[in-house]
């Protein structure tokens, strides 16, 4: 399963390789939204109890996981050419199981996301966000920029699976994917929203990521917060990446 | 060998695609599936790539029971499908690589494949080029290396030729023979093309609606239409008067002699005789009883086309 799946990883990163036009596409949106959210809002920081002093400082997180939510939601797209050119017919032929061929979406889906939130952070330097040198923290950045990755790439690749169209997948990435944004406190704190948005921003694991890497990112341990992130993302994956499995097996039975 | 019985295959919707077949495939035989389109042969090939589940009956390939051991059989098999599957921005070596060691074909014997496959399929002086600069041709020679890349025992071919010009069309065909020949490989083709058919198969099954209609050598089921057909050519005059007599010349023609069938075309009539020999006195009787003069007569013997009239009553072309 692993050679397979490692197989599958290095085909679809290459595919990725050889259409950079669609890497940098993908990697000129969040840096968009950098700019422009950062100059709109860059007000904020007048009001008393702002969390911080430069906005960009605060914005950032909010932009890698916004990253992490736009790439990955599309993730699915990928399955479902797979499908409509039959290369999951083939594969499943040629004996490679259909958890690798999911797994191996996701996956492709997070390392491409990793290097764009590589390029991403270099970038908002240049606008006054600072990261605290410290490997380690960086390091668990990328664990959670990982998992929030996987975790949105599963749910898009169960919706691909289930809806076999591309407009119900661009339809429901929309959908899913700007409300979890707008209801966390990637760009603004939790206290400054209405109420009920404060409840929301709660039971939304979106927001525990991005106060993950808020917090990372000025060296702030929160192991507690890292934990439940990290189970809560796996648990929900885990449930998409069966779901998946299940479909898989009925589409072709 | 494949032993195929009573195999059925109803779909989620309710749609019988596969009604209680019965087929036994020899090691090294050529197997063809014909008929339309919605008879059921890409089903009966999904069920034999273990892509679809039967409803009922039983499948065994070399031994092997399609149910229970699924993995097993698909390390003997070779799958072409009715689109061609590349990768249209890997090179043909890269796909090739890539599908053989999916396959989990070893590195060493993987490079022996890649260049038996692209001997034998002339293809190899295009493997370092990208597949997108590739002809329509060229793409479905890689496809089917692609499907020979772990040394299958069996190669199922779904339309393998479907849109290609007749010049591949026969490339391709010899190729497949002869792969066939070296590997004694059992192989199963379904197709539109009679021709294709006839020059491959060893046997052919006529499917339609899910059923198996008949199945023979091409030679035996040409056989069960002995006669002759002859095609009257017109001149373009009378083609028109032609058209508003068809009935008129029906019943004439059975009159004048005890013929199958007769069709009209565009610019002739097709009469499907016993004897070319021993009626053309009757057709020409026949004809001179109208006001038209036939330009020309070409005869033929009958061929897979009116095999696959006789049993399912319409053309396939």
């Amino acid at each position: 399963m692993y050679r397979s799946m490692g197989l599958l990883i290095f085909r679809h990163l290459k595919v990725n390789i050889r259409q950079p036009i669609w890497i940098f596409f993908n990697l000129v949106q969040p840096l968009v939204w950098l700019v422009l959210f950062s100059q709109l809002f860059s007000g904020l920081t007048s009001i008393p109890g702002f969390p911080a002093k430069n906005y960009v400082q605060y914005l950032t997180p909010g932009i890698i996981v916004m990253t992490c939510l736009f790439s990955a939601g599309y993730s699915g797209i990928g399955i479902l050419q797979d499908m409509e050119r039959k290369l999951i017919d083939k594969l499943i032929v040629a004996s490679v199981n259909r958890i690798s061929v999911v797994l191996a979406r996701s996956i492709t889906n997070c390392i491409l996301v990793l290097f764009q939130v590589t390029v991403l952070i270099s970038i908002s330097y240049l606008f006054g966000f600072r990261l605290t040198v410290n490997v380690f923290s960086i390091l668990l950045i990328y664990v959670i920029v990982f998992f929030t990755s996987f975790l949105i790439g599963t749910l898009s690749n169960y919706i691909a699976i289930v809806s076999q169209r591309q407009e119900a997948l661009v339809f429901m990435a929309n959908f899913i994917t700007l409300p979890l944004l707008f209801l966390s406190s990637a760009m603004m704190p939790k206290n400054f929203s209405p109420e009920w948005i404060q409840i929301a921003t709660k039971f939304n694991p979106i927001n525990l990521a991005v106060e993950s890497i808020r917090n990372l990112a000025i060296s702030q341990f929160n192991t507690m917060q890292l934990v439940v992130t990290l189970v809560i993302f796996t648990f929900l994956s885990s449930i998409f990446i069966t779901l998946s499995c299940v479909k898989l097996k009925k589409i072709y039975e | 060998m494949i032993e195929i019985n009573e195999l059925t295959k109803t779909y989620r919707n309710g749609c019988k695609a596969l009604n209680r077949i019965n087929i036994t495939i020899g090691q090294g035989e050529i197997y063809g599936l014909l008929g339309p389109n919605g008879a059921g042969k890409s089903t009966t090939l999904k069920v034999l790539a273990t892509l679809l589940l039967p409803t009922s009956g039983s499948v065994i390939i070399n031994g092997l029971d399609i149910k229970r051991d699924t993995k097993k059989i698909r390390n003997i098999i070779g799958c072409v499908f009715q689109d061609t599957i590349v990768d249209e921005n890997f090179t043909g070596y890269e796909n090739l690589y890539l599908h053989g060691a999916l396959c989990g074909v070893k590195k060493n014997e993987l490079k022996q494949r890649i260049d038996w496959v692209s001997d034998v399929l002339e293809l190899k002086e295009c493997l370092p080029n990208k597949v997108n600069f590739y002809s329509g041709g060229m793409k479905r020679k890689l496809d089917i290396a692609v499907a020979l890349i772990n040394n299958p025992q069996i190669l199922y071919l779904d339309e393998p030729t479907l849109g290609l010009d007749p010049n591949i069309r026969r490339k391709l065909w010899e190729y497949i023979k002869q792969i066939q020949k070296q590997n004694n490989m059992s192989v199963i083709i379904t197709t539109h093309y009679l021709e294709e058919a006839d020059f491959l198969c060893n046997r052919i099954s006529i499917i339609d609606k899910g059923k198996i209609v008949v199945t023979g050598t091409p030679g035996e089921l040409k056989k069960e239409v002995e006669g002759d057909l002859v095609e009257i050519i017109l001149y373009s005059e009378d083609i028109e008067g032609i058209k508003e007599k068809e009935e008129e010349i029906v019943r004439s023609f059975n009159e004048k002699l005890s013929m199958k069938n007769i069709e009209f075309t565009d610019n002739s009539i097709l009469v499907y005789c016993n004897s070319f020999e021993n009626d053309i006195v009757n057709i020409l009787s026949a004809i001179s009883l109208f006001d038209f003069r036939p330009k020309s007569f070409i005869k033929s013997s009958c061929s897979l086309d009116d095999v696959f009239i006789k049993y399912t009553g319409r053309h396939l072309k």
